[in-house]
């Protein structure tokens, strides 16, 4: 065939196509149909010369048209609000449930080494000499000292933003570096120990231990439950990394990091909850029995949406993974 | 070399005594020395693989779908004893569950078996053999990849076999076989008889009859010794997946259920495969090495990307059979590539053969064309309208130049092809 009397002969409709592709945010009705249809005849004219007569400045210009094109028609999305709704129905509940095996553990041996360092700060006053000055950490422990004033040092609102930042940023690093085989996590869940052991010793050195866990307890439980499925699932990123259990590993960190992705999201909204409480519960003059209640609800109410919708939407097979529509095509592999 | 578990757990213990009993430098030299030392000695002591000798046997070809065995002999002919594990490696696509456990003393064999359960068809090759030796201690092992070539043939399913004793029936009441209930149709003259009360008066033979001292009908049956022309298009159209297997897959499998009842019913069959060359042809077989001979010559067609010649495949029938045939053109029914490619020389086809076009459809643009509930359903719904009503545009241009069109599900499109073919010889058309 005669690539000249070719072109000749269907110049006019690839113009045409790229004259709706310029435009196809517009098109309507009949036009969209011409675009469906001149696309589809594009691409049997791009695949009769690539066959035929394999000019490449002709396959050039077939092949950007016939991918623009492709994109136009193919790159619309379905309705996003439903994908919201999937979220908080299906997806994040059973993201989390899917990983409790790791932030579970996570949770335990971080109580565990916590209340091992406390008992060990307050149990040693040299230990406690080696941390701090002796009148900075008086100034740290008395009544409405530093450790007492923190959560009312700024207005409830700033207080409660600046916290939420902070800890859905410290979450969202934590669980994303999980994929450096997970030992920044380990690293991050041993600072926060530390620092969590270390302020509790020294509250019960001086005998001020319930006042410490009256502090911590209302938005601490849903924020260190948050801290934990974050540094599980970062674990469990990590450990993929180790063994992709059979698939190629940029495949199985795609599948493992996009649920990844979802707890993410959904920690954020997780800790602005904790956030809000520890900025207007904490601090405020209620007493402790009703500020601890507030924050075991909040725990409960969390532990339920995981382990009973999650668990739910997790045996319906839900993975936390998008759609496999999205998701692309995989090569098969032998384990 | 590889190293197991075992190792990794003796350095955690070797850890906590460097770390209770002797934190120093020196420790963890002590430590690590020693455990270096024990993998060294347990890697001398392991049986030597690269000197293992392999052979095969087993399942050389299993239909799609249906599972397989090979098994794999290894002999040691080192004295030491190997013992550990073998991966005998295949494709995914085989299916293969492929790791053994492996003990073999000096001199002595083994066998183990590989189940393979391919999910796809063609010719499937083994990988590499892999033998992983371990020590007495089980701290460290030695290991060696072989090449044992085998190679099993995946033909296809031919799951439309099901329906062909319905068919076969369909074909016996056409064939008149079952005189004494029905009367053979068809344009063929085959005998004379006498009249019995019951025989449609509009067949009797008023020659015969004259001569004869009774009645005499004609009797009819269908036209036998045909030639039937199965065309399967390997080109780009033949690769899409609909549902989980390729086009290719489903045209075939009609091939098979047209080309085992028309070889039932007296008629030749040939067959060949084209996109831009003859990737596949079976010809001048004989009823009873038919359907070997096509299932073996189908089991590595693969589609190529390539846009299908349709000149050439014209062409190549027309070169191929002389007097007039019934040629099944197994193909798609895209508009464009139609439109392109077939249609413009489609009358030098239809002019000497009957043409039959069969295509796969797909059964999920159906579904969207029922679909409702909210608007992207309705959307979809009438985009698989739009699709449906060019296809049938298409198949009422066939139409219009005398082709035959049947176009059905991957389930539906043996059976109505099959049909399609009792249909046409029952109106003698053949």
């Amino acid at each position: 065939m005669d690539i000249d009397l070719f072109v000749a002969a269907h110049r006019a409709e690839w113009d045409r196509l790229a004259q709706l592709v310029r435009r196809s945010g517009s098109v309507r009705g009949a036009e969209a149909d011409e675009l469906v249809r001149l696309y589809q005849r594009t691409a049997t004219h791009l695949s009769i010369v690539r066959t035929e007569m394999p000019d490449p400045a002709l396959i050039g210009r077939l092949s950007t048209l016939v991918a623009r094109a492709r994109s136009a028609i193919t790159g619309t999305h379905s309705p996003a609000w439903r994908e919201v709704g999937l979220f908080f129905s299906q997806r994040l509940p059973a993201a989390l449930y899917l990983g409790w095996r790791w932030w579970v553990p996570a949770g335990l041996a971080f109580m565990a080494v916590t209340a091992l360092i406390a008992i060990w700060v307050a149990a040693n006053p040299d230990v406690q000499a080696g941390i701090a000055a002796p009148e900075q950490i008086r100034e740290l422990t008395r009544p409405g000292g530093d450790f007492e004033t923190y959560y009312s040092s700024n207005p409830a609102a700033s207080f409660a933003a600046g916290v939420w930042t902070n800890n859905a940023w410290v979450a969202a690093a934590c669980v994303m570096l999980g994929v450096l085989l997970g030992l920044p996590v380990i690293y991050a869940l041993w600072q926060n120990a530390l620092n969590i052991g270390i302020s509790g010793g020294l509250m019960m050195s001086v005998g001020r231990g319930d006042v410490f866990l009256g502090l911590i307890t209302p938005h601490g439980l849903l924020e260190m439950t948050a801290v934990f499925v974050a540094a599980g699932i970062g674990l469990r990123l990590g450990w993929t990394v180790v063994d992709p259990r059979g698939r190629p590993r940029p495949q199985a960190l795609a599948e493992e990091g996009r649920p990844v992705v979802i707890v993410v999201l959904g920690l954020a909204c997780v800790l602005a909850i904790s956030g809000v409480i520890e900025a207007f519960v904490t601090p405020s003059g209620l007493p402790t029995w009703a500020r601890i209640g507030i924050g075991v609800i909040a725990e409960l109410l969390f532990l339920a949406y995981v382990f009973v919708i999650g668990r739910r939407a997790a045996h319906g097979g839900e993975t936390g993974d998008i759609d496999a529509k999205y998701a692309g095509d995989k090569l098969p592999t032998a384990a | 070399m590889a190293i197991s578990g075992r190792a990794g757990l003796l350095a955690l213990a070797g850890a906590l005594v460097v770390g209770l009993l002797i934190p120093s430098w020196s420790g963890i030299f002590l430590v690590t020395g020693l455990i270096l030392i024990a993998m060294v000695i347990d890697l001398v002591l392991a049986g030597a693989v690269h000197r293992l000798e392999f052979t095969r046997g087993g399942a050389q070809s299993v239909r799609l779908g249906e599972p397989a065995a090979v098994t794999l002999t290894v002999r040691n002919p080192g004295r030491a004893r190997v013992r550990g594990m073998v991966r005998d490696a295949w494709p995914p696509s085989a299916g293969a569950s492929d790791r053994h456990r492996l003990d073999i003393p000096g001199g002595g064999r083994q066998t183990v078996t590989t189940p393979l359960q391919p999910t796809r068809r063609g010719d499937r090759m083994a990988y590499r053999v892999t033998v992983r030796a371990f020590g007495p201690l089980g701290l460290a092992a030695r290991q060696g990849s072989h090449t044992v070539p085998w190679t099993v043939r995946v033909l296809p399913p031919f799951t439309s076999r099901k329906h062909l004793p319905s068919r076969l029936d369909r074909l016996r009441d056409l064939d008149g076989r079952l005189r004494t209930l029905a009367r053979g149709q068809g344009t063929e003259f085959d005998s004379l008889r006498s009249y019995v009360i019951g025989d449609d008066v509009r067949s009797i033979d008023w020659r015969a009859t004259a001569r004869s001292s009774e009645v005499m009908v004609r009797t009819w049956r269908p036209e036998r010794d045909r030639h039937l022309m199965v065309v399967l298009d390997t080109g780009r159209t033949s690769a899409g997946r609909v549902g989980d297997i390729p086009r290719l897959d489903a045209s075939m499998d009609a091939a098979l259920l047209l080309a085992a009842l028309a070889s039932r019913a007296g008629d030749r069959v040939d067959l060949i495969a084209y996109d831009r060359q003859v990737r596949a042809s079976v010809q001048g077989t004989s009823a009873a090495e038919l359907l070997p001979a096509l299932v073996n010559g189908m089991a590595t067609l693969q589609p190529a990307l390539v846009e299908s010649d349709a000149p050439g495949i014209v062409a190549e029938v027309m070169r191929r059979s002389r007097r007039r045939s019934l040629v099944v053109l197994l193909t798609g029914l895209d508009p464009d590539p139609l439109e392109q490619g077939l249609l413009p020389i489609l009358h030098t086809l239809t002019s000497r053969h009957l043409v039959l076009l069969a295509a796969v459809a797909d059964p999920r643009i159906n579904e969207m064309a029922q679909a409702r509930g909210d608007a992207e359903a309705v959307f979809d719904a009438a985009a698989a309208a739009r699709a449906l009503q060019e296809r049938e545009h298409v198949v009422g241009l066939l139409r219009r130049r005398g082709v035959e069109v049947v176009d059905a599900t991957p389930e539906d499109l043996a059976p109505a092809l099959a049909d399609a073919y009792l249909a046409l010889k029952a109106a003698g058309r053949l």
